[in-house]
């Protein structure tokens, strides 16, 4: 705030003051080390998917896990406030922790042929904003994401998007997921499949 | 050089349960089955609740053909080719919304949401006012029809109506459109696409209840590790349930004769409760309307590419190039339910179908795709379709169709490719469904003039 009023000092007299009000603006800054910890959170995240360590990414969820990722539609502008699936319709992904279970139960049974041979996957994770949430020890975090999958010869799939999520601390460095929202940039899905976690 | 209706019999030796993979990959074969097949069949363009109110529209394929479902001010139903009647632009780019009318985005032809040419820029002056715009409305698709909440298209005028098209499946439709009162929402859309040709996707669903204890293994051992689940539900051993099929080339890959009771418990045996309960809670609802017989979970293929997993979702396979297709999928629940039942039904549902059970459909497809799109010895080997072959079925008092006293059977897939067949190479009329060859292979140690009397006894007890 000091620099701003400093360039307003320094406006000629006489010259009408501009208002910033409009420009869109920095959400207030957590604390470095919170910033810190849950981007580190994150990578931990992204390090266990791409390390197939499924049942630790599991303890990672919050009992009262919510993990939705709507289906998006080609709207018009008029009608873009329609474009993401509401809750109670079909949707990409729309678990909870049970079910989450009944996916991860699947890859360790070792015959989920979608992923049998498994594939290799790389979750990159960037533009980590973080913000404080009405709930101590909770945190809003919007991060996007890209996934690179490859799988059997040359199978090739690439996924972008951006994940809204709430993580709640559970312990010194500790943190469980408890929502994420995901914007999966496509509207046909073009894999064969989301057999990966996003 | 067209390949001829010969070359086609060969490659679709239905008789004896041999198909070429040729036909999952040929070019030329493809784009005759856009004209020959989808330009000609009752298609399934979306469920009837999708588009509600007037000027509600949703954009979807004929095969490869784009048209707009438009719901008109009288209540109607058209559906449109989405081409500009100019130099062809799509009108409509949003996949689904309600709109006052298309506007061409290349010069601004304008159609109302009946399709008619109402606008046209410089028409006084460049046009000299000389456009017969009253002849250049959007083309209309021939024949629209709804059954009981879904809404299906044939480009084909001489085609019978939907209603005699879908004949007897309709008694295994209504399994789901018509459980109770007031029938099926729609829930959402949700579109995906696999490798492969959509002829193995359509046949699966409906003939195939064999892959599903092999290629669904891992969806079966989570909801019992012991593998009970598969045992019990997947694999039957094949002769308590029965395959359905139809002249019109419609599939019930295979059922267990199973009472409503059994199936609130299948979905508890998945970890569904919720859905097990609600069964339980609405089974006297269901019982006086559906009666004790109906097969409650149905997997089945309204020809040709329109399939029911009717636990919660059905979809067509449409058809993008010979070795592409994408499953546009809607999901639905009974509109009777509350809405906290509507939001879990269709929550469990997904997540155990679409999620657990799909991805593994998919991986089959690719490679299967692969191995006959490039490899020049795995297209000279024929595909076996045997299962069954020579084995009769028969005419049930209880199930409608063409019944196979297996739930574990080939036999619907046999007739979904001599249906193909027939639209293939039968070029100068609609193809009326070959019922003598249906039969021949349905009862083949009959006469002739046996088949004769099955047929009248089935014409003489519609239901």
């Amino acid at each position: 705030m000091a620099a701003v009023s400093k360039s307003i000092a320094l406006e000629p007299a006489g010259t009408p003051v501009q208002s910033f009000a409009d420009v869109p603006q920095v959400p207030p800054l957590v604390d470095v080390e919170i910033q810190q910890e849950l981007e580190q959170f994150l990578y931990l995240e992204a390090e266990l998917l791409d390390g197939r360590k499924y049942r630790e990414w599991y303890a990672l969820l919050a009992d009262d896990l919510s993990y939705f990722m709507p289906t998006r539609a080609n709207r018009t502008s008029r009608e873009l406030g329609r474009e993401n699936s509401a809750r109670g319709y079909l949707a990409n992904f729309d678990d909870d922790k049970r079910t989450m279970d009944w996916r991860i139960k699947q890859i360790e049974t070792g015959m989920h042929w979608a992923e049998d041979p498994p594939s290799r996957t790389r979750h990159l994770v960037s533009n980590v904003r973080v913000d404080k949430t009405d709930v101590t020890d909770e945190f809003q975090v919007k991060s996007n994401f890209i996934c690179y999958r490859n799988r059997l010869e040359r199978e090739v799939d690439l996924w972008a998007g951006e994940r809204d999520d709430v993580v709640r601390a559970v312990g010194p460095r500790r943190w469980q997921l408890v929502s994420r929202y995901i914007l999966l940039d496509e509207n046909v899905l073009l894999a064969k499949n989301l057999s990966v976690f996003f | 050089m067209t390949i001829s209706a010969n070359d086609l019999s060969k490659l679709t030796d239905w008789q004896h349960g041999q198909i070429s993979p040729k036909i999952f990959v040929d070019e030329e074969i493809y784009r005759l089955e856009m004209e020959r097949l989808f330009g000609r069949t009752w298609q399934f363009i979306c469920p009837d609740s999708q588009i509600p109110r007037p000027g509600d529209f949703f954009n979807t394929y004929m095969g490869e053909d784009p048209v707009i479902a438009v719901r008109q001010r009288d209540g109607g139903i058209k559906v449109l080719l989405n081409a500009c009647r100019h130099r062809g632009m799509k009108v409509c780019r949003a996949d689904m919304g309600n709109i006052k009318a298309f506007t061409c985005t290349y010069h601004g032809w304008t159609y109302d949401t009946a399709g008619n040419l109402v606008n046209v820029p410089n028409l006084e002056d460049a046009y000299y006012n000389d456009l017969p715009t009253e002849r250049l409305g959007l083309i209309e698709v021939a024949q629209v029809d709804d059954y009981k909440g879904l809404v299906f298209a044939n480009f084909d005028p001489t085609a019978p109506s939907l209603r005699e098209y879908l004949g007897d499946m309709t008694w295994y439709l209504d399994t789901f459109l018509d459980r109770r009162e007031g029938g099926i929402e729609a829930r959402g859309v949700h579109k995906i696409t696999f490798k492969g040709n959509w002829k193995l996707a359509a046949e699966q669903f409906a003939s195939d209840n064999y892959h599903a204890s092999m290629t669904h293994i891992s969806a079966s051992r989570v909801w019992s590790p012991d593998g009970q689940f598969a045992d019990v539900h997947y694999r039957t051993t094949g002769y308590d349930g029965r395959q359905v099929t139809f002249p019109h080339g419609h599939g019930m890959a295979g059922f267990r004769i199973d009472t409503r009771e059994d199936m609130a418990q299948f979905y508890r045996a998945r970890g569904q409760g919720e859905i097990g309960d609600y069964i339980d809670r609405n089974q006297a609802e269901i019982d006086e309307r559906l009666g004790p017989d109906r097969p409650m979970y149905p997997v089945a293929t309204v020809f040709p590419n329109l399939s029911i997993r009717a636990s919660g979702s059905l979809g067509c396979w449409h058809p993008k190039g010979p070795h592409a297709f994408e499953a546009v999928r809607f999901g639905f629940v009974d509109a009777a339910a509350t809405p906290e039942e509507k939001e879990v039904l269709l929550r469990l549902d997904q997540e155990s179908t679409l999620a657990l059970i799909e991805a593994d459909d998919g991986e089959n497809w690719s490679e299967m795709s692969r191995n006959m799109a490039r490899s020049p010895q795995v297209q000279r080997m024929p595909l076996n379709y045997q299962m069954g072959l020579g084995h009769p079925g028969r005419h049930d008092d209880t199930y409608p169709g063409i019944v196979i006293d297996r739930s574990i059977s080939e036999f619907a897939g046999r007739n979904f490719f001599r249906r193909w067949l027939e639209f293939m190479v039968t070029t100068e009329a609609w193809p009326e469904p070959d019922t003598e060859g249906l039969y021949s292979m349905a009862y083949p140690s009959s006469t002739y003039s046996e088949r004769q009397d099955v047929r009248e006894v089935a014409r003489a007890n519609p239901r």
